[in-house]
């Protein structure tokens, strides 16, 4: 079965929204990461995941984006309630820019006594908007 | 936003052209790769629920190529990708990744069109600012039938590792593809692990 239609709109046909920005919006790809095991853990629009080094690793986008600006969000968890003192950050990595098919991601620790270190999370998440090829 | 044309030869021109008009009219008919893969997602994890498609037991472990010192790179394949390829009928052919053409621009404001297989290398000599993907027709035009695992592993090896570790002759392996039970659960040293550390497992033998 086939919906043909350009929108869609609400029971009283008050609001609609097309779906072209259905599909601009959506997510293109997202990725769960344990980088301590290492595991891929769930994924969509993932090839693979790249362990590159303590605290690094890069993800393999399966359909390419158009360009390499698009929008990576994302969360690490260090999965320890003992780490007091210490903040765990993922950023995308500043010696590797991110390509159109791939994404190289740092997840480091931070304290106030100790200079940022690359770390290992257990549990890393990315979603990706933007355009793709 | 980049005027994509501007670096672009007349032949370059037409193909971009093209591209651009199929990747729309995919996009319309639904059979966009991005689509292939989001279409076939809900009936790959009932096969997944039902026991059908085999556990990822292995992964690729590889030099850098142009950084020999650098430590190990392990590539762990996605199982959704891996049961996508052998489902079939969603992935176009590795080398048609490898294929898509690449507009590079440089910091001084030169570009240059290179497939994806020598962008790597054309980085490693010039100071690239930004890519653009300018034909990626293969991907959206072509898919495969269902590959076995093996097969499966060594598409992703293609895509994901780059041609200079597996495509050249070289004195010494440069890459395996090992059970992950032979990657070192303990990362206190992962830094130094090296590939031959990590390559005294049996191999996962690709078929001819």
């Amino acid at each position: 079965m086939k919906l043909k239609h350009d929108a869609l709109s609400n029971a009283a046909d008050t609001s609609s929204v097309s779906f072209e920005t259905v599909f601009n919006g959506t997510a293109k790809a997202w990725l769960s990461y344990n980088q301590a095991t290492p595991a891929v853990l769930g994924s969509s629009n993932v090839t693979s995941v790249t362990d590159t080094g303590t605290g690094l690793f890069t993800a393999n986008w399966t359909s390419s984006f158009s360009d390499a600006n698009y929008a990576p969000t994302a969360t690490t968890d260090n999965g320890s309630h003992t780490n007091a003192g210490f903040m765990f950050s993922i950023e995308t990595d500043k010696d590797n820019l991110p390509l159109a098919g791939s994404t190289p991601i740092e997840t480091v620790a931070v304290s106030a006594s100790t200079s940022r270190t690359y770390n290992d999370q257990v549990r890393n998440t990315l979603a990706v908007h933007g355009d793709l090829a | 936003m980049i005027d994509i044309l501007r670096y672009l030869k007349p032949d370059e021109k037409s193909a971009y052209a093209d591209y651009v008009t199929r990747r729309m009219d995919h996009m319309q008919r639904g059979t966009h790769y991005w689509q292939r893969i989001a279409k076939a997602r809900d009936a790959i994890k009932f096969k997944q629920f039902k026991g059908e498609l085999p556990a990822i037991t292995h992964a690729i472990p590889y030099t850098d190529p142009y950084d020999l010192e650098a430590p190990v790179r392990v590539c762990h394949p996605a199982a959704m990708c891996v049961h996508e390829l052998m489902v079939g009928g969603i992935h176009p052919p590795a080398d048609a990744h490898l294929t898509t053409k690449l507009l590079l621009i440089n910091a001084d404001g030169s570009g240059d069109v290179v497939e994806k297989h020598a962008a790597l290398a054309y980085r490693q000599s010039h100071d690239v600012k930004s890519e653009h993907v300018i034909d990626y027709r293969r991907c959206h035009d072509e898919a495969m039938g269902p590959l076995t695992y093996a097969e499966a592993i060594e598409w992703i090896l293609q895509k994901d590792v780059p041609i200079e570790v597996w495509g050249r002759q070289h004195n010494r392996p440069q890459f395996a593809i090992v059970p992950r039970s032979s990657i070192p659960s303990d990362r206190t040293n992962r830094n130094a692990w090296r590939l031959a550390d990590l390559t005294d497992a049996p191999k996962l033998e690709i078929a001819a």
